[in-house]
């Protein structure tokens, strides 16, 4: 009786492989982070609609992902990260009501590679509310708060697990002006006083470096990290165009160069990146068609693999701006494509370069893009209806 | 001395009347700054209405100028004279009942300067759509929070008397999502009362019809001219959560499209008598395979009723669609609005330009209807704050 079991049973897991393997064939998986319902702020469950981190598998040939599965309920999980090696996953929770000081947190998880399930190890301050932004520096986790205006840096345990916070940078000085000159017309932008707004902290390519974006004093700034201390020590200030906002930027594979998008202007500037300093090269270009007039706020920015290529998303206009790097090294827009859905949050290209993802956080859906050989996104008619989608991470 | 004045004035004349040449000109309405309730919807950075130029060759907007200074006057319509003109004031804090309000206003025709005659009530909190009767007599508004139609006397100078009729239908309130809304879609809020969304003669004038996107209604009634008061016809079920928000009439009055908010179908009816018979089944205004929220706003038809328009709000986008020869609609294509949000669309009365109200991008876009009918954006924005209404003024 034991046998006739186990041959059953060997048999159903068989068979239950073949369908698995069977079409659709699913190359990767990746992770969904959501804007959720947070019980101390009682009016943001009105436009909250996501629960947690979602897992989803993605069709190899056809870029959809399959229906959504919740494998961690959380607070805001808005961005995350995944370790090297894929063991763990740091998540934001951009909230405003962590501990007594009214701040963020962050969650570390540990994944379960075969089955993707997220086993949470722990929830730390993340130096600041409303952190935006997480990244990984050798030991330590790098987070950008928005609100509360600074970077911190996290010591990650041996177990993965999060320590204590080495560093909270917190740049103060003067305001900014709120409305950049070179805004589209029409522009309204912000009208409330603010101070430094962290919204994007990131090693650069060599590792020898960590740079960070502040949309709230327009300035960004380059740090050399202590990889002992975890301290941060300025090595570079670079002024933005003020009012400009300068938000994601992304580096050129080789690290020699840096695009930073600028959210309140809707442009975007390139930056030569040597020893640590920043210089600007040429004039900045709008990420939105020619004779736009309104209102528009540019999100993620991502370039591709080969370098050729840069996606901006522009949430109001909602469409993602293909802007292709020329011989010279400037860049040129080439074409605006509607991402489907309102309010692109952030975009994700998937690792075989292939696919790119718009996050619709105002539509609930993400939309499925095939990268063309000219770069341009086409979008493939997938949608995946998910409440607030805000960042998606692969997990291959 | 003379003749060379007059040879200046006319040249300055030829010179105001050279290229571009403007064909018409339109009335814009736009949200204003609601600070009581900065989350409302009704909350934009314009200032009252607005007036702009439209290029006969091009369908370009141009020379924005701010003609009266108003609160949320979210909707309006022209008398057929076009000697006046009343807007909706989209708002919940007039008066001691917290209502909503209706201005009036006479037009001067040569300028377009607006002059405001009075404020009334709109009988209702959130007045939504307005438009004035077939008589000519009445203005006729839906009031979405307040959950009521209302009928208000229009008096021999243009102005508003006090409502001679209000309706607030009650009963059961309805379920917060459509059985066929798209998968994702986010629910509206439970326990939903009647929302006035959209009231208006039907061609023939006999008839009065008005939508309740709270408890997916859609009435008829009959208006007496002289006492002002609606008498209902009849009551329509439409799916329930569905939100039949906007509806238009084919140029013969036979049929009446009704676009529902909350499943973003179009569903066609047949009209004789008053009365509403659904021709076919209902379809869908976004993209086939379409997941994720997404509300319908505004319905056009076309001034020969071959094509029919709706507006996406979360996808952001037109859906056109082709009348069939049974009156039938089918959708033809699916055209980004090139905005966030499009609150309201309008065509112009050369019926060569469309354009985009994007309420959250801030602009207007305009389109060229191609000879399918399928409108193709002309690259042409207008920034204007919280853009939500846009009449023409020929």
């Amino acid at each position: 009786m034991k046998f006739l079991h186990t041959t059953v049973a060997v048999a159903a897991l068989a068979a239950a492989q073949i369908t698995v393997m069977g079409a659709p064939a699913y190359a990767a998986r990746a992770y969904i982070g959501t804007y959720t319902a947070d019980p101390a702020e009682p009016r943001s469950g009105n436009n909250n609609h996501g629960e947690g981190i979602y897992l989803v598998n993605i069709d190899d040939a056809t870029g959809a992902p399959s229906n959504p599965k919740l494998v961690a309920k959380d607070l805001s999980p808005s961005w995350v990260t995944l370790s090297a090696d894929h063991k763990f996953l740091y998540a934001v929770n951009e909230v405003a009501s962590y501990g007594p000081n009214k701040s963020g947190s962050i969650t570390a998880y540990a994944v379960d590679s075969a089955s993707g399930a997220l086993k949470k190890l722990n929830t730390v301050d993340s130096g600041g509310s409303i952190p935006c932004y997480v990244s990984i520096s050798g030991k330590f986790l790098l987070v950008a708060n928005y609100t509360g205006g600074s970077y911190s840096v996290t010591r990650i345990k041996p177990d993965g697990s999060l320590g204590e916070t080495t560093d909270v940078v917190k740049p103060g000085g003067p305001m900014s002006v709120y409305q950049a000159a070179d805004r589209p017309k029409g522009m309204s932008g912000s009208k409330e006083p603010h101070g430094s707004r962290g919204h994007m902290i990131l090693p650069d390519p060599s590792g020898q470096y960590v740079v960070g974006a502040d949309a709230g004093r327009d300035q960004i700034f380059v740090w050399k990290l202590d990889s002992n201390s975890g301290k941060l020590t300025e090595v570079s200030v670079t002024k933005s165009v003020p009012g400009a906002a300068p938000r994601h930027f992304a580096f050129s594979p080789d690290g020699k160069t840096l695009y930073q998008q600028q959210e309140q202007d809707s442009r975007l500037t390139v930056y030569a990146f040597a020893n640590g300093k920043l210089t600007q090269k040429g004039s900045s270009i709008s990420t939105l068609p020619a004779g736009f007039e309104g209102s528009n706020t540019t999100s993620e920015l991502l370039i591709d693999k080969a370098g050729k290529h840069l996606y901006g998303a522009n949430r109001n206009h909602d469409t993602i701006a293909t802007m292709a790097v020329q011989g010279d090294g400037s860049v040129k827009l080439v074409a605006n494509t509607h991402t489907e859905g309102t309010i692109p949050r952030s975009l994700t290209i998937d690792p075989t370069g292939k696919f790119l993802y718009s996050m619709n956080q105002s539509a609930d859906n993400l939309t499925t893009f095939r990268l063309d050989v000219d770069g341009v996104p086409k979008f493939t008619g997938k949608f995946l209806g998910i409440g607030s989608p805000a960042v998606m991470v692969f997990l291959p | 001395m003379k003749l060379l004045r007059t040879t200046v004035a006319v040249t300055a004349l030829a010179i105001l009347f050279g290229a571009p040449a403007y064909a018409a000109r339109a009335y814009i309405g736009t949200y204003t700054p609601n600070p009581a309730d900065p989350h409302a919807y009704a909350n934009g950075k314009g200032e009252g209405i607005y007036l702009v130029n439209v290029d006969e060759t091009t369908g370009a907007l141009s020379d924005l100028k701010l003609v009266a200074k108003d609160r949320s006057p979210s909707w309006f319509a022209l008398s057929a004279d076009r000697k006046f003109l009343y807007a909706t004031n989209e708002i919940d804090s007039y008066g001691p009942n917290k209502s909503g309000s209706v201005t009036a206003y006479a037009v001067d025709a040569k300028s377009g300067a607006l002059k405001k005659l009075n404020t009334v009530d709109s009988g209702g909190a959130g007045p939504a759509y307005i438009s004035v009767h077939a008589s000519g007599k009445f203005a006729l508004v839906a009031n979405y929070i307040g959950g009521s139609f209302s009928v208000l006397p229009i008096r021999p100078d243009g102005s508003l008397g006090e409502a001679s009729d209000v309706v607030k239908p009650g009963g059961p309130t309805n379920s917060a999502s459509a059985v066929d809304a798209p998968p994702g879609q986010e629910p509206s809020s439970p326990n939903r009362i009647t929302h006035g969304h959209m009231i208006a003669s039907d061609p023939s004038g006999q008839y009065v019809v008005g939508d309740d996107a709270g408890r997916d209604k859609i009435f008829v009634w009959r208006l007496n001219t002289e006492t002002g008061k609606l008498t209902e016809v009849s009551v329509t079920t439409a799916l329930a959560g569905s939100a039949p928000r906007h509806f238009g009439f084919s140029p013969d009055g036979k049929t009446l499209y009704q676009i529902g908010e909350y499943n973003a179908r179009l569903t066609t009816y047949g009209f004789a008598n008053g009365k509403l018979t659904q021709k076919g089944q209902s379809i869908s205004a976004l993209p086939g395979g379409y997941q994720g929220s997404g509300t319908a706003s505004r319905l056009l038809v076309s001034a020969s009723g071959k094509n029919v328009y709706s507006a996406n709000r979360t996808h952001n986008s037109i859906a056109t669609f082709a009348v069939g020869a049974d009156g039938i609609a089918t959708k033809l294509a699916i055209t980004p609005t090139e905005g966030e949000h499009p609150r309201s669309l309008a065509i112009d009365p050369s019926g060569k330009f469309f354009y985009s109200l994007n309420l959250r991008a801030n602009n207007i876009a305009a389109f060229r209807l191609q000879p399918d009918g399928v409108p193709r954006f002309t690259g042409k924005f207008l920034a204007v704050s919280a853009p939500a209404v846009m009449v023409f003024l020929p």
